[in-house]
This record gives structure tokens, sequence and C-alpha cells, in this order.
């Protein structure tokens, strides 16, 4: 992974939003992070930016385009169809899971509690080598 | 008697058999009518007629009635009785049993009329004793040389044995009308021209009126009707079908009586025939059955209201189903909302306190303090949304029973429970548990949350947990729900700890509910409520037996099969 990642989250909890870019802050305050608040949104910055995200961080339950729903659309054709996207939401059930992991989800993230097993998974994802 | 040969060539006297000679050897002089040569023509003629007549024959002559009779007559007057002495006797003399019956007749003769009796019953003193006999005869005047009545010829014929046999006709038709008459079944004829001559008591009772002998036709009823309402017209009736076509009639049909009512009858008629085979009439026999048409009735009416019940009774299950269901559904709902919805806020309440308390640095005690009682809080909230959520699946279980070894369960739960056994120095025994169909994640928890109230309402040194199993006999007191037709497992656990005070016996499985403070006690006041849902879901009972300080005794009795429909 490079020094300073570059990612995209899609995800319409604006809390869920803060804890994220405070965890990505508390690693490393170089790593960009943009914001989309759904999957069309998500879509929509992909199409306009020059430059690809390293990642993707994906909620699944979002108003006008779910997780599901952009996954469909993203690793079918488009541009960025490489990119690994991580599911990250809460805890759901194994069905989404699954469907999300055959439409090409590379990982499956639980929302955790603890900001700092948080900070710890974000960490492990973007610095795997450092693990 | 010296004469007799002088009477014995009279040419009127001869002949006769035994009473010619009695006649002709008689001492006439004696009698007031004189000696023969002294008779007139009149009885000479007459008496020549009787003696030489094969017919029984008697006359009288004279105003004394002397008497004369022949052979044939001979034997009414019996063995030991009137004869020979009746010959040559006065009437009055010879019979005086039934002078008085005869002597209004022979006073009507006398005066020149004949007289006619038949079967007319005369007792006669014969063979010994006065014997009943019948009698068909007359009397008629004979008239001497001045045209006067001068005798009276007796023409006679005993008929007592032809009368008795008449008289045992009489009372066996009289057994037999009287035989007809009390039948409960109608019955009645008619005669070859359809009119009725012979009905019974029964039949009176079914038409509901009195027929006219020789007027009513064809039937005695006031109307006739197919069982469909199609009405029958008399003359074509099952009796005059009967008679017309000379055959045996088998109809179930209406009757109807004068007042409106109607009788269900099945009707029998058959042609009477001779001894030649002629159709002499017709009889009918008529079985009514309004009661039993109207017992059948009732009986399909209540089979058809049983039914009606049925289906209302299965609509109002079906209702109850889908109402049941819908809120199984929204019950999933408040599920879905309770684990997704309710714990995503609190998940932000820990992340955020956590980071809270990072940005904050170092901070005072108290505050500390108050961050860690909103860290625990949290915590607890956690386990509420989370045991709310374990109810309500239970709430609408899936019935998937299979065979489960309960011994190998409890076993398994006390292997989860090592650590907290070990920690508390407890003893568990154990009986052998039968194995039975359930539900094995529910059991799991059944024994879970007892096991885990056990230790956990326990400050003893040595904690004992006694579980034990007894198998119900087919008599045995169920409790209120339970199916006497399944057999049954009482499984106690019965522990040494705090226990409870009885009157709170059965508010402990309400749900929240709680007896001690949770500073005292750890929980959410649910585990008893899920214990009694688990039972519940497997169509037993749970009851809780106390006394403080006491120890707890919990009695679960558990069908060893599940009810099949």
């Amino acid at each position: 992974m490079l020094n300073t990642p570059t990612i995209l989250l899609i995800d319409d909890d604006i809390d869920d939003q803060e804890i994220f870019t405070s965890a990505l802050a508390f690693i490393d305050n170089a790593i960009s992070c943009t914001i989309a608040p759904n999957g069309y949104e998500g879509i929509m910055q992909l199409n306009d930016s020059d430059a690809l995200p390293d990642l993707i961080f994906l909620d699944l339950n979002m108003p006008v385009m779910n997780g599901i729903q952009f996954l469909r659309e993203v690793k079918a054709a488009h541009k960025a169809k490489d990119v690994p996207v991580i599911i990250f939401s809460t805890a759901s059930d194994m069905k989404t899971i699954e469907e999300a992991k055959q439409l090409g989800a590379h990982d499956f993230i639980t929302k955790p509690e603890k900001f700092s097993e948080l900070v710890g998974l974000l960490h492990g994802l973007l610095f795997p080598a450092t693990r | 008697m010296t004469s007799t040969p002088t009477y014995a060539s009279f040419k009127f006297m001869e002949g006769g058999g035994e009473l010619g000679a009695l006649i002709r050897n008689y001492d006439w002089a004696s009698t007031s009518i004189g000696t023969p040569d002294q008779w007139p023509q009149s009885l000479r003629t007459a008496l020549s007629i009787v003696l030489n007549s094969r017919f029984p024959m008697f006359l009288w002559w004279g105003p004394d009635m002397i008497q004369f009779y022949n052979d044939a007559y001979r034997p009414s007057l019996g063995i030991e009785g009137k004869h020979p002495a009746a010959v040559g006797q006065k009437g009055e003399d010879c019979w005086p049993e039934i002078w008085h019956i005869i002597k209004p007749q022979i006073d009507q003769v006398w005066a020149g009329e004949s007289t006619w009796n038949e079967d007319l019953l005369v007792p006669i003193y014969r063979n010994g004793s006065i014997e009943d006999m019948y009698w068909t005869f007359s009397y008629s005047p004979v008239k001497d040389e001045e045209g006067q009545v001068g005798g009276i010829l007796v023409v006679c014929h005993e008929t007592t044995e032809k009368r008795k046999q008449g008289i045992k006709i009489e009372i066996a038709e009289a057994n037999y009308r009287q035989l007809v008459e009390s039948l409960p079944v109608a019955v009645f004829t008619i005669d070859a021209n359809g009119f009725i001559n012979l009905y019974n008591n029964a039949a009176r009772e079914l038409w509901g009126r009195e027929p006219a002998i020789g007027k009513d036709k064809w039937n005695g009823s006031y109307k006739m009707f197919l069982t469909d309402g199609t009405p029958i017209a008399h003359e074509n009736g099952p009796m005059a079908k009967a008679l017309r076509e000379n055959r045996d009639i088998n109809l179930e049909m209406l009757i109807q009586q004068p007042d409106g009512k109607m009788k269900h009858v099945i009707a029998y008629p058959e042609p009477l025939h001779d001894h030649e085979g002629y159709v002499t009439g017709a009889m009918n026999v008529m079985i009514d059955i309004t009661e039993l048409k109207e017992a059948e009735h009732a009986l399909r009416a209540s089979e058809e209201l049983l039914e009606k019940r049925v289906h209302e009774r299965t609509a109002e299950i079906k209702s109850a189903n889908f109402n049941l269901q819908r809120s199984n559904s929204e019950l999933e709902q408040f599920a879905y909302i309770t684990s997704h919805d309710l714990q995503e806020p609190l998940r932000k309440i820990r992340t955020f306190t956590e980071m809270l308390e990072s940005s904050l640095g170092s901070i005072s005690s108290k505050s500390k303090g108050y961050l860690d009682k909103i860290a625990a809080s949290s915590t607890r909230m956690r386990r509420l949304i989370k045991d709310v959520l374990h109810y309500s699946r239970l709430i609408a279980p899936e019935e998937t029973f299979t065979r489960v070894d309960l011994h190998a369960v409890i076993w398994q739960v006390v292997d989860d429970f090592e650590l907290l056994i070990r920690e508390k120095n407890a003893k568990i025994n154990i009986q052998q548990l039968p194995v039975i169909e359930a539900n094995p994640l529910q059991i799991n928890q059944l024994f879970s949350n007892l096991i885990s109230n056990a230790l956990k309402f326990n400050t003893r040194d040595e904690p004992a947990i006694n579980i034990t199993v007894t198998m119900l006999d087919m008599d045995a007191q169920l409790p209120e729900g339970l199916n006497p037709s399944l057999s049954y497992c009482l499984i106690e656990f019965k522990d040494n700890g705090i226990g409870f005070d009885q009157q709170y016996a059965e508010q402990i499985f309400t749900i929240f509910q709680r007896l001690h403070t949770k500073h005292e006690y750890a929980g959410t006041g649910i585990g008893l409520a899920l214990c009694r849902k688990i039972v519940l879901n497997h169509h037993g009972s749970i009851t809780a037996h106390s006394e403080n300080g006491e120890g707890a005794t919990f009695r679960i009795i558990l069908p060893l099969k599940q009810f099949q429909l």
C-alpha cells in the first residue's frame, strides 16, 4: 500500500463519517479521504475525479443507492472496478455479506463499538505489512 | 197292548222303522186323541209323512199336543233321555225345561202362523244332563177336516255341530280382529270395489279421522302426496293400484290429516284373493315413519349446524392464525429494529465516549467516574437489547422438534459453566435424564438459565444443585393445559441458595421482573421469562417453589413426545 493512501468512504451516517475520518486522522493525518453519502454520489465522484482512490469503504444500508446496488454498478464495467471495496457496516445477516462477496467485495468489517478497535482494523487494512 | 195288531193293519202307520213300531204298539186308548181308528184323515196323512220322512220331524196333535216323531228325529233325544217316553206323551209334560221358550211360538202356530228359527239355542235334557243344542226348525200348523188347526208339524234340523264350528270361527275372527285392532301399524282393507271394509285403530290415528265403512273409497286419509309434495289422487293411490294391477306395492308417501298435519308413511298394499285366485279386495299396511323422519331431519340439522360451527371455528382459527402471523412478522420487524436501530446509537455512545475520554487527555477522577458510568450503562443496555431480541425470537419459535438427549445437553451446559462452578466451589448432582422430543438449542438455553440462576443466587461456601427426574404415571395429576393422553417427565432443579418468598413464585417468570436490585444480583430480569417461554414452546409447564433462605426448586414438566395432529 502507498504511504499516503487515498480513500473513498460511502456512508450516509454523519456520525460514522466523523468516527471514520477521526480514526484515519489518528493513524495518519496525511491520509486523504473523500466522502459520499450514498452509492449514487460515490459513482458520481469516481466519474468526476481523474485519479481513482486506493480503497473504497462501503456502507450497505443507504438511501438512493445502497451498497449492494453500488457494487453491481461498479464491479460490472466501471473504471473503478478493480479498486478494492471493503464493506463497512453494522452487523448484517450472512446472506447479505455473501452477496456482497459474490459481487466482488474485498473484505468485510463490522463497525466496532470501540474507537481503538476501529483504529486497529483500519491500520491493518491500510498498512498490512506493518501489522 | 193287546190291540197292537189292530193298529198295524192301518196303512198310514206302515213303515217308519223303530218309531213306526213304537207308534203302532202304543196304547193310544189312554191318550186324549183316542185310538188310531178314531183319528181324522188329516192326522193320519200327517203321521204318514212324518214316519216316512228321512228328515227329522215331530208332530203334536190335539189340544194336549200328543206327540209323534220319526227315526230321523230320534238321535236328537240322546241315549238316556226323553225317548221312548216322548211317544204319545203330552207336549208340556215332555218339554218342561224349554216350555217357556217354545210356548209363545206354539201359541202363534195355533193361531195359524208358521215359525222359522235358525240355529236357535235350545238346551235339552239328554245323555243324562242338560245339553246346549242348536236347532234350525219350523213349526207349521196342520189343518183338520174342519179347517181348524188340529196339530203342529215340527220339521227340524239339529245344527249343534255346525253352530259350534261357527262359534269357533266367530271367536277366531274376533281374536283376529282384536289382533288387527291392536297392531301398532295401520292396517285396512278394501273390497273389490275399493270401499273400505276394515281398518284398525292405528289407521284411524294415522288418517286423523274415522272413515265410513262401505262409503270411503281407496283410502281413509284426507289427502295424499308423494314425498316431493306432488298430490296423489285417491283413485290413483297405492291401494287402487294394488287392486287394479293385482300386484304388491311399496311406496313412501305423505298423508295429510284433516287439521293439515302431515304424516310420513311407508305403505305396503297388496291384493287379496279368494281360494280360486280372484281378486276380492286389497290390504294395506302403513308404517308411520314421521317421528323417524323428524329425528332424521333433526340429526341432519344438527350435523349441518356442527359443520357450520366447524367452518366458523376454522375461519376463526384462520383469522387468528393470520393475526398471529401478522403479529409474528411485526415482532420480527421489532427484533430487526432492536438489533440494528437500537444498537446503532448505543454503539456510537460507546465510541464517542471513548473518543471523548481520549480527547480530554488527563481528567479528574470525578469526570472519569461519569465516563465509566456511561460505559457501564451502555454495556447494560446492550445486554438488555440482546436479551429482548432473544426473547422475541422465542415468541415466534420454529417448531422443529427432534430427539434430544437431555442428559447430554445438561452436561454440555455444566461444561460451559465449568469456570464459575469451580470459582463458587459448587457441587452438581444430576440423575440420568431421558431422551425427549425437543428443540435442542432452546433446551440448552433453559438449562443454562436455570444453572446460571442457581449459581448466581447462592452465597453459600458450597452451593449445591440437585437435578432429579421422575417419569409421570398416566394417572398423575397434571397442571392445567397439559394433555393427559401424553407421557410426561418431571425434571427438578433444586438448589440451596437464597430462595425467594413463595408469594413471588409466579411473578419471577414475568419479563423484567426482578426480586433484587441489580446491584445485589446482576441480570436483566429476562432469564426466567425465557425459561417459561421455552417450556411453553415445548407444551410443558414450569413452576418455582421456595421459602426464603431455604433454596429454590424449579419443577419442569415436559412431554416425552410432542402431540401430533
